[in-house]
């Protein structure tokens, strides 16, 4: 089980998108959605987070201050809200992280 | 390299992480949080200006509004009651919020922060009346007040921070003293230290006949009529959309903007509450319903060009796709589907729908065509019954439709280039792929 959490502005598309994935991961993975402003509280058990294009210029920040590996959402694919998509990217630097 | 590309690489190197700055500076972010976190506020604010608008006249005759104005009249005072304590006191709950979520930034307890900020709220922004009856003048807590307010709340944390940091005038308590305890006691002098500093600035100013609120009152009105300026509006409007084409989100500015958006949001209420003409056109309704209609970019009226007048199969997955979130004013699907950021062909349109809007409605409502807004009923409302609601004038969401209308209309040449360049390159691909096909087949 992977625990995801994407990070963006305010939380609201990417809602969106959180739902989409969990559904699609067919129990594989968890996947929550939060505001760039509160996502320090929610880091417990996260394996990975994702971070929205809308705020893609603050990962660096994040990568240093989460402790946990963080990358960007593909923009066209965050766009048509292509969960499988995104899922598969996500699974896919998970593996290649460990 | 062209002048587009020229621009968008000054743009990433020297304007982005500028704006990342300005984005996460602690000060700016925390009156940001502390804005967004007062929804639940706003909105118990706004729902009992607005009921307490009833839409009559002496010639209504329809019983549905007569009910309506009934009970607005046999409720009234506790209408009022209600909003004087939400919307209508929106600087103390800036106070407090500003003060949770920079202490949440040191990673200090907000508890005690938050009582002292409160008290030099009151110190500060209200003042005492001589006489008989009335003993507090609180007329500054509203909208009016935000200023001294966050000022007060950012001095206070970082005042007790500071002192925290540097075990400045900690009692030490014996170790058997439970922590909580040893936290109070030592927050004692630092707390006498911060009540000081708030009674002397109360004196200074005291001694001419102000408060703190009153003196920035005073010296700042003429910079706050000019924030609510046409020049101002279509400034704002336009920078944010440069900065989000470039993929600077617009919260980025929300910690400059919010105080002003919102500031004149209550200080409508204010007036709608007490009967009077309302004193600003840009407020936080103004622009979520008026000006970004269906998010930054203005595209609903986008979204709805993809969905019905589109060739190619990717435009018209991104319309469907962000048709609905753009009803509620989510434009991200759009802005990163189509693309409309850094998407050279949709600069002018990205650009320019919402400034048009922006000026539209502002001089609409300056010459009185529209009312004014004076309740916000948050920012996801779908624009055209958030307009509504917001002026209680029924030809608002004419005006809204009418806006989304002339958007599209806007938008219309470059999605029909765009739409060419992308079906042409579909068909390309098909028959590049059906050939490789036949080819294998042969």
């Amino acid at each position: 089980m992977l625990n995801i959490l994407i990070v963006c502005n305010a939380g609201m598309s990417s809602g969106i998108l959180a739902r989409k994935m969990q559904d699609s991961s067919n129990g594989k993975a968890t996947v929550k959605a939060v505001g760039v402003s509160e996502y320090q509280e929610h880091l417990e058990n996260v394996d990975m987070i994702l971070v929205g294009p809308q705020i893609r210029f603050q990962l660096k920040d994040i990568q240093e201050n989460a402790g946990v590996p963080a990358t960007t959402i593909d923009m066209p694919k965050y766009g048509i809200m292509d969960a499988e998509g995104i899922l598969k990217d996500a699974l896919q630097f998970h593996e290649g992280d460990e | 390299m062209g002048i587009f590309d020229s621009f968008s690489s000054l743009m990433e190197d020297k304007i982005m992480p500028v704006a990342n700055k300005v984005g996460q500076q602690r000060h700016l972010a925390s009156i940001r949080d502390a804005f967004i976190s007062l929804l639940p506020i706003m909105l118990v604010g706004g729902i009992a200006a607005i009921i307490n608008s009833p839409l009559t006249t002496d010639e209504t005759t329809n019983q549905l509004l007569l009910a309506w104005e009934s009970f607005a009249d046999n409720n009234g005072a506790i209408l009022n009651w209600i909003f004087d304590f939400t919307l209508g006191a929106l600087s103390l709950y800036v106070c407090i919020g500003i003060t949770h979520f920079l202490s949440r930034f040191y990673k200090i307890n907000s508890f005690i922060p938050i009582l002292f900020s409160v008290m030099g709220f009151f110190l500060l922004v209200t003042q005492p009346v001589s006489g008989e009856g009335a003993v507090l003048d609180y007329s500054f807590i509203d909208g009016t007040g935000l200023l001294p307010t966050i000022i007060i709340a950012i001095g206070t944390t970082e005042l007790y921070r500071i002192m925290k940091q540097r075990n400045f005038g900690k009692i030490s308590m014996p170790s058997n003293v439970p922590a909580s305890l040893s936290d109070v006691f030592a927050s004692l002098i630092p707390g006498m230290i911060i009540v000081a500093v708030f009674v002397a600035v109360h004196s200074a100013f005291d001694a001419f006949d102000h408060t703190l609120a009153t003196a920035i009152f005073d010296l700042l009105s003429p910079t706050l009529n000019a924030a609510d300026s046409l020049g101002f509006v279509v400034t704002i409007t336009f920078v944010t959309h440069l900065f989000w084409f470039f993929g600077i989100h617009d919260a980025t500015l929300a910690g400059v903007m919010g105080p002003i958006r919102d500031g004149n949001l209550s200080i409508n209420a204010s007036a709608q509450i007490a009967g009077e003409q309302l004193p600003h056109i840009f407020t936080t309704s103004f622009w979520t319903y008026f000006t970004v209609i269906g998010g930054s970019g203005s595209v609903i009226g986008l979204a709805i060009l993809l969905v019905f007048m589109t060739k190619s199969k990717q435009l018209k997955t991104v319309g469907k796709v962000g048709i609905v979130p753009a009803l509620f004013g989510i434009s991200e699907p759009l802005i990163f589907g189509v693309p409309l950021m850094l998407n050279p062909i949709f600069l002018l349109p990205f650009l320019l729908t919402s400034t048009m809007n922006a000026i539209i409605s502002y001089i609409l409502m300056a010459s009185g065509v529209i009312g004014s807004t004076f309740a916000n009923l948050s920012w996801q409302m779908p624009p055209f019954i958030g307009a509504f609601f917001s002026t209680l004038d029924w030809k608002a969401p004419i005006l809204v439709i009418l806006l989304i209308i002339l958007n599209a209309l806007m938008y219309y040449p470059f999605v029909k280039i765009y739409d060419r360049q992308l079906s042409e390159r579909e068909n390309k691909d098909t028959e590049k792929s059906k050939e490789e096909g036949e080819s294998e087949g042969s």
